[in-house]
């Protein structure tokens, strides 16, 4: 033991050194010969592969076509609450997709809604309100939009209003409840899913996880142990919809409404180019780390994978304030809202992000609740009364706790 | 270590470089005159193409009017041909986005394609259309009138169309109107008061005339010319060709002339030669000859009259239907589609930055 200590410390200051290199260079491959990261996201054994995470593909599948139907006028509240919730109000069984096999689906977007184990397994009461407040979002559509949609939209007045050649749908305040939703279900179902459930070491090592993965025990029925399937089912909220899941870089936010997307545009910024490569490595070399039993290896990836994913929510609110703010100053109200409403469920999204270092939100949900209400708040007319100064100050208040720019988010 | 600490140096001097050449702001405007540009702009370009076109409406509506009160092949085929006259003189003012046709949406509502069937099927049954929702985009201007007067069918099942049933006349009469009438009503703010806010307003900020039509005509050309004429059709943006897609789809042998209309309208604009007979003036080409501009040892000017003179010998040799050239012989509209693209980098890229014009539009977020 004794002889070996020289060697270890060695090793440890070898790890320091590369821990400060690591900073610069942003790279995750390169420090751990034992193990590699395969190409793509391709893991088998027995001859057949062992990820699976079809729950979360179906679930996104869902949400596009909610995401769709909100804006079916068509609809009633009640048949877009049973898409949420892929049941009545009694809970009994309903068919509301035209995908049939959705409708087979046990699965539903409600059900995982602020339902992670780090922020909600003791906080019933907080999933329980941002669950109504997702549902408020769906009656008010109906309630306050489907009846004003032949109308134009002004300051006061609920109706349609260009941005560009789209039509958007507006509240009297300038709400779009559809874009309220969809965007903050980024955060409250795949964000939260992902870094506050699946990506936790309490789920990921829960129980005998560790010793089963490094015994091989799989869950019965599969092909997979528990720990290997809590990590696919974190990556199935970010590529689940792709066309080649193993290999999802190639069509980049191209099926997929919900985070997916907005990986992609924020991979689009020069600021931000290694995104999207850096979170696929993250989620490869992690699971190979988890067949080879290098647990700090994964844990690694695991920052990596929320240090990135945070991030994208916090640019993409801060991208889309400072958008309203140009749109309102090119006298654009139609486009400036769209952006706000981008903005609402982005900034919504804060609260479930994590930052690594501390193991908390960037956003606890009470000052997201005060950005909101910074944000709607500025006058009778709510969104129409937003003034530059006020879009600034609230990019910068997000952009602080961050380690981007105002100026680096926004182009 | 140390080459990495000079690269992240060397990183830190370009990137401080960029953010400056960025700012697009006045500090270091050049002494081109920009006010005797934007005068040439409005007297020889803008106006009096906007003066064409209104007349060209005009007689739109006065022609759509006669058909519907007595259809026949006769006047069917009147119409038709001012119909592709006034979508012609379109081409002129389509990028002229900027102050009353911005306000009023103008390109949005004149020329949205495709254009929708159902939904114009749909609308022309009521009585009360309320054409300036934006919802309605898709389903009025030229490219409405198009379904109306070729998408029926042939000429003779259209007349006994708009024979049997009035409501095809009445809806092409109320659409044939409201392009008349938003193209009176931009005139008139351009005579009456755009004129004079638009030659005093010379400065170089993001909001001068110069920097916002200079952004039009770039965005014109890149998602108008480029994407919506070509690309779009040719399938650039969704992997397969949409042949439905191309301008002028029912009439189906516009599509080429009409692109070909838009490319000599941008060329005349560029060259400050005005427009059709009217006088020459200074524009971009003078601009980026005086700053004496050059891209690998030649002109830039020079450049991007080559690179649209390339994509229109290509274009002019093309059979005169871009549609059907996307269902069966794709392969011409995409070598159309990379001589364009490597116009719109000389113009967006190269030329901006001669300019020091700062970019004012970013891909539409689509979502």
């Amino acid at each position: 033991m004794r002889k070996s200590l020289p060697l270890l410390s060695a090793l440890s200051l070898g790890l320091i050194i590369f821990s400060s290199c690591e900073k610069d260079e942003n790279t995750t491959t390169n420090q751990t010969p034992a193990v590699t990261a395969p190409t793509f996201y391709n893991f088998e054994r027995n001859n057949a592969s062992s990820v699976n995470f079809s729950g979360q593909s179906e679930r996104l599948a869902m949400g596009a076509e909610l995401s769709a139907a909100l804006l079916d006028f068509s609809k009633s509240s009640q048949d877009l609450q049973e898409m949420f919730a892929n049941a009545d109000s009694l809970g009994n069984d309903v068919d509301p997709y035209t995908d049939a096999t959705l409708n087979a689906s046990s699965k539903s977007i409600r059900s995982k809604v602020a339902a992670s184990y780090e922020l909600f397994s003791a906080n019933s009461a907080l999933s329980a309100t941002i669950k109504a407040d997702m549902e408020s979002f769906i009656d008010l559509q109906v309630a306050e939009i489907y009846s004003a949609r032949n109308e134009a939209a002004s300051a006061g007045k609920a109706g349609q209003i260009a941005d560009g050649s789209a039509v958007r749908y507006v509240n009297a305040q300038g709400f779009e409840y559809n874009e309220f939703l969809i965007k903050s279900l980024i955060g409250a179902l795949c964000v939260d899913q992902m870094l506050n459930n699946y990506l936790s070491l309490s789920v990921l090592d829960e129980g005998n996880n560790r010793e089963d993965n490094d015994n091989t025990l799989l869950l019965e029925g599969t092909n997979f142990t528990n720990m290997e399937h809590k990590w696919d089912e974190a990556y199935g909220y970010l590529f689940g919809l792709a066309d080649d899941p193993s290999n999802p870089l190639t069509n980049l936010g191209a099926n997929d409404v919900f985070l997916n997307k907005y990986l992609a545009r924020v991979n689009g910024d020069a600021d931000f180019s290694s995104y999207a490569q850096d979170i696929f490595n993250a989620f490869k070399l992690g699971r190979a780390a988890i067949l080879a039993g290098e647990y700090s290896i994964r844990d690694q990836q695991i920052a990596i994978i929320k240090d990135r994913v945070s991030n994208i929510i916090g640019i993409r609110s801060v991208y889309y304030l400072q958008a309203a703010k140009n749109a309102f100053a090119a006298n654009q109200p139609g486009t400036a809202l769209h952006d706000l409403g981008e903005a609402y469920g982005f900034i919504y999204s804060l609260m479930f992000t994590q930052n690594p270092n501390t193991q908390a939100p960037y956003f606890t949900a009470q000052e997201v609740e005060n950005i909101l209400s910074d944000l709607i708040s500025q006058g009778p007319n709510g969104l129409w009364d937003l003034d530059a100064a006020t879009l600034d100050n609230l990019s910068n208040q997000i952009a602080d706790r961050f380690s981007f720019s105002v100026n680096q988010a926004a182009n | 270590m140390m080459g990495r600490l000079l690269s992240l140096f060397l990183m830190l001097i370009v990137s401080f470089a960029c953010s400056n050449e960025e700012s697009g702001d006045s500090q270091n405007q050049d002494n081109f005159d920009r006010s005797a540009m934007l005068v040439h702009w409005a007297d020889d370009y803008i106006l009096p193409a906007y003066q064409n076109y209104n007349r060209e409406v005009m007689s739109l509506k006065s022609a759509a009017n006669q058909f519907s009160s007595a259809p026949s092949l006769n006047l069917h085929s009147d119409l038709h041909a001012q119909f592709v006259k006034a979508y012609t003189a379109w081409q002129w003012v389509s990028f002229l986005e900027i102050g009353p046709a911005e306000a009023n949406n103008l390109r949005n509502f004149t020329n949205i394609y495709p254009t929708s069937a159902t939904e114009i099927e749909q609308a022309l049954v009521n009585t009360n259309y309320n054409l300036s929702l934006p919802s309605t985009f898709n389903e009025q201007g030229f490219p409405a009138i198009d379904y109306l007067l070729s998408g029926l069918g042939d000429a003779s099942t259209t007349v006994n169309q708009f024979t049997s049933n009035a409501n095809y006349g009445r809806y092409l009469s109320a659409l044939s109107e409201r392009l008349e009438a938003m193209s009176t009503q931009v005139l008139n703010d351009w005579n009456v008061t755009y004129r004079s806010e638009f030659i005093s307003n010379t400065g170089s900020s993001a909001t001068a005339s110069t920097n916002k039509l200079i952004n039009d005509f770039i965005y014109h050309f890149e998602k108008e010319l480029r994407a919506g004429k070509v690309g779009i059709p040719a399938g650039i943006f969704s992997g397969s060709p949409l042949a439905q897609n191309v301008e002028g789809y029912y009439s189906d042998s516009l599509s080429k002339s009409l692109f070909l209309e838009s490319l000599k309208a941008h060329r005349a604009f560029f060259q400050g030669s005005g427009f059709l007979n009217e006088a020459s003036g200074n524009s971009l080409e003078q601009y980026l000859n005086y700053l004496n501009i050059e891209n690998q040892g030649e002109l830039l000017s020079a450049k991007i009259i080559n690179q649209m003179a390339m994509a229109e010998s290509l274009a002019v040799d093309l059979p005169a239907s871009f549609s059907s050239l996307a269902a069966n012989s794709n392969q011409d509209l995409l070598v159309l589609y990379d001589e364009l693209q490597k116009a719109v980098v000389l113009l967006k890229v190269d030329m901006l930055q001669a300019l020091n014009v700062r970019v004012d539009y970013i891909d539409a977020d689509g979502d």
